[in-house]
């Protein structure tokens, strides 16, 4: 798809002006199967968004969209003014910051782990137990996360003999945290790691033997050939991870916090749900969405220009 | 050339095509008879043990048949009921009947008739007649459905006597205490007392097995002389945490917690938890319903040893009687509360036909105690189950089977008659806790439903829920210890700073409109 965009635009780059057409003329099956997609987006991303505008409405399902009382910045007054709005900022940015820093690698570790790995019984078992998470569904998990880390669970046991301390880990605003990162990487590490296997797999074998004539040892060869030659690829997925920072997924959160560890766990996407589908308050939890979604794009353009800038690695 | 364009024409055409028909779907639905009413209802977890639409149960099947009207039951599937009303609310696109509580409808019921969602049943009164003479005459449960402005915005479940109001409250293993030789407790200090030997002699691990929900309930906090959320004193509406008792209730419950003799993990139980620990015998109380919980264990209890007994409502001092307690309004805003004719409907007269049904004498009984000769028999005046309800011969507990005969068990456009609950709670232990929960003075301090101004619904919303949320994880922090009492009047002041005085101000103006009416 890309090579076949980039050629495209190479033609018509020669040929200018009435190129589209005789393109079109060449290309059109591929044209053709455009279509779908593109209405897909059109429909569905596209046409709901002229919905972001009820942010600055009292908005009420039954007046509609023209019938609504216009109500100008006031959601977003309310929300920054809020005293939760520090909070919330701050949780979000820890809980998904930490996750990026320790969740990101942790594929790539695991990737580079099975390539080196030879004993194809060891990796095929490293593989499938650490691919199974991905398949169960996050109530699930977050259920077993609950169990584990209960007073009766094997993670609330082994540190309860440790500390002494045997109260819920899930009641400790401190241990949310680590709770949360944890098993996120968990649940994900195996998953993401099959794009940089198949990143890994593309690697010429000539430049290892060459190394290896060259006298390279295993990390050499790591640091050297592998780590450069999945280069855009990482980069390319740490740009679109940047692009999720602020998104932490209330439903993970949902299942695991409670009352007791607020002050760490709630966050800005939780905060959202419990106004829109607890209190029905749809403008307001828009406004704080949209925000949101805002500081998404800022971040996600801010590091693609970085990265053109610096590594010629660029998203479009 | 030409070729292709056909092509991407026929394909353009297809697409569009099932566009349109997506769009369709809805028109199709609606084309059924002019007698068939689309009635959007829950469906309790008893009732779905045995069917999938409410249509399959005696009762509505006997319900159809009197009144001669045919209803479609749409029943909102998984997840949160909330969340289904809110998505049912923004599709704008309404059935003609919807039970929920519409007390949380944004604006308030009176918002939902001024914006054309529901009607207002007074304006079709002579279609209801049943209804209409039953709340003139019960001046009490007027003010409870009525909105300030004087609307009837529903057809509302009514509790139809005193005791019927409560039906939850503590209850300790009697079988245990016995052993102890200990007295069912009744002040804090005697509670404190039971839970220690419970954890000490009987190695429970968890004594008493609660979340905040038994506090929400004025259990233990009640006993110093304030509860947990708004309730009503000195004819206007308090807040508990703001009363000085509150922090002595925290500092109490904070010992418990560290003593564990309060479950460890109360911030994260739920049910399934709950179950587990009373009848694997890790716990030895409990906040319990009459029937699904009482009545549930009674049933399911692991040995014949394995007894209840309920508690009344904690106190401070030996025979005081208890302030607080559970209670609900005669109106209660649960969820299945009220039921609503929408105002699209193009059969709103059928609706108020079939609706209105339930307030008759008929229908009262209908409801109440299912089809007369098949789930029960009027004995001495007296309408008895049938042993095919009390003690099914397929072994459907009582609660199942009155679920498929009856609307008693939980709720819905009727008056709950006395006589459901004498029999649903049969068993000694459920008299005798049923007995001793009911004597409490809560009457004077239960909040009843209030009707807040629209223009104030809004503001309200985002108060409420910013200090519902601080108020649930400081109290939860106080109890676990992650906050220290020193930083109590911090805490406080935070709470004033999110605007608590404001929101006791708006809902003392809809109590003095209440009071009123």
């Amino acid at each position: 798809m890309m090579n076949k965009r980039a050629a495209r635009t190479a033609i018509s780059q020669k040929t200018k002006q009435g190129s589209w057409r005789r393109d079109f003329h060449k290309n059109w099956k591929l044209y053709l199967m455009v279509i779908p997609v593109l209405m897909f987006y059109a429909m569905f991303c596209y046409k709901p968004m002229y919905g972001a505008l009820i942010a600055f409405q009292n908005f009420s399902p039954r007046l509609g969209f023209w019938g609504s009382e216009w109500i100008g910045f006031d959601n977003f007054v309310h929300f920054f003014t809020s005293p939760d709005f520090p909070k919330l900022l701050k949780n979000t940015l820890t809980i998904s910051i930490t996750t990026l820093i320790f969740g990101f690698p942790a594929p790539i570790l695991l990737a580079l782990f099975l390539n080196e790995v030879k004993n194809v019984h060891v990796k095929k078992f490293v593989q499938t137990t650490t691919y199974l998470p991905h398949f169960i569904s996050v109530v699930v998990v977050c259920g077993m996360v609950k169990i584990f880390v209960s007073p009766q669970g094997i993670i609330g046991m082994l540190v309860g003999a440790l500390t002494g301390n045997n109260s819920n880990l899930l009641m400790n605003p401190k241990l949310f945290l680590p709770i949360y990162v944890i098993s996120e990487i968990w649940q994900s590490v195996g998953w993401d790691s099959i794009i940089y296997l198949a990143a890994l797999s593309a690697v010429d074998t000539e430049q290892y033997e060459a190394a290896d004539i060259d006298g390279a040892g295993r990390f050499s060869k790591i640091f050297y050939i592998t780590l450069p030659s999945i280069q855009t690829t990482t980069i390319t997925l740490f740009i679109l991870a940047l692009g999720r920072v602020m998104n932490v997924g209330y439903e993970k959160i949902m299942l695991l916090y409670n009352p007791a560890i607020y002050e760490t766990s709630d966050v800005i996407s939780t905060y959202v749900y419990r106004l829109g589908f607890e209190t029905q308050n749809w403008g307001f939890s828009t406004a704080v969405g949209l925000f949101n979604s805002v500081c998404n794009l800022a971040l996600i353009v801010g590091a693609n220009t970085i990265s053109k800038k610096y590594k010629n690695v660029s998203l479009w | 050339m030409k070729k292709v364009y056909k092509i991407t024409a026929l394909c353009a055409a297809a697409i569009l095509a099932a566009v349109s028909l997506v769009g369709c779907g809805k028109g199709e639905q609606a084309s059924t008879s002019q007698k068939t009413l689309d009635y959007w209802i829950p469906l309790s977890g008893s009732t779905a043990s045995l069917v999938d639409n409410l249509d399959k149960t005696p009762l509505y099947q006997k319900l159809q048949e009197v009144t001669g009207i045919d209803v479609n039951f749409i029943h909102p599937s998984g997840g949160s009921l909330s969340e289904k009303f809110n998505i049912l609310m923004a599709s704008n696109d309404f059935p003609d009947m919807i039970q929920y509580n519409w007390l949380t409808y944004p604006g308030g019921p009176q918002n939902a008739i001024d914006e054309g969602v529901i009607i207002d049943i007074y304006q079709y009164k002579d279609k209801a007649p049943n209804l209409i003479k039953y709340i003139d005459s019960n001046k009490e449960i007027k003010k409870l459905a009525e909105t300030n402005e004087g609307a009837l915005f529903s057809f509302p479940f009514v509790r139809g006597d005193d005791s019927l109001c409560v039906s939850w409250g503590m209850a300790l293993r009697k079988d245990w205490l016995d052993e102890l030789n200990l007295e069912v407790p009744e002040t804090i200090d005697e509670w404190e007392t039971v839970l220690r030997a419970f954890k000490e002699k009987k190695s429970a691990t968890a004594p008493l097995t609660i979340t905040t929900g038994a506090f929400e309930n004025s259990q233990f906090v009640g006993a110093y002389n304030t509860t947990m959320g708004y309730y009503i004193g000195d004819n206007q509406v308090k807040y508990g945490l703001l009363d000085p008792g509150f922090k002595e209730f925290l500092m109490r419950m904070n010992k418990w917690y560290s003593e564990g003799l309060l479950d460890n993990n109360f911030a994260l139980l739920d049910n399934t938890t709950i179950d587990a620990n009373i009848l694997n015998g890790a716990s030895g109380a409990a906040g319990l319903s009459l029937g699904n919980g009482i009545g549930r264990y009674m049933s399911s209890a692991p040995d014949d040893k394995f007894d209840l007994v309920g508690a009344p409502s904690p106190v401070l001092n030996k025979g005081d009687v208890p302030e607080f307690g559970y209670l609900q309004t005669a109106v209660p805003p649960m969820t299945n509360a009220f039921t609503v004719i929408c105002a699209d409907s193009k059969k709103i007269e059928t609706a108020m036909e079939f609706l209105d049904y339930g307030y008759s004498e008929e229908g009262h009984m209908l409801y109440n105690f299912g089809i007369e000769g098949d789930s029960y028999n009027m004995v001495d005046g007296y309408p008895k189950y049938t042993d095919k309800i009390t003690k099914n011969e397929e072994g459907h507990s009582m609660n199942i089977m009155l679920s498929q005969y009856t609307a008693s068990y939980s709720s819905g456009p009727f008056v709950q008659d006395k006589r459901y609950m004498e029999q649903y709670a049969s068993l000694p232990q459920q008299i005798s806790a049923w007995d001793t929960w009911t004597k409490t003075n809560m009457k004077e301090h239960v909040l009843p439903n209030l009707y807040i101004a629209a223009d104030k619904q809004n503001e309200l919303a985002i108060l409420d829920n910013s200090i519902n949320t601080y108020a649930n994880e400081i109290i939860t922090k106080f109890i676990v210890g992650t906050m220290s009492f020193d930083e109590y009047d911090n805490a406080i002041a935070e709470l004033k700073q999110r605007g608590i005085e404001r929101s006791l101000e708006i809902r003392n103006e809809a109590y003095q409109s209440y009071l009123s009416k």
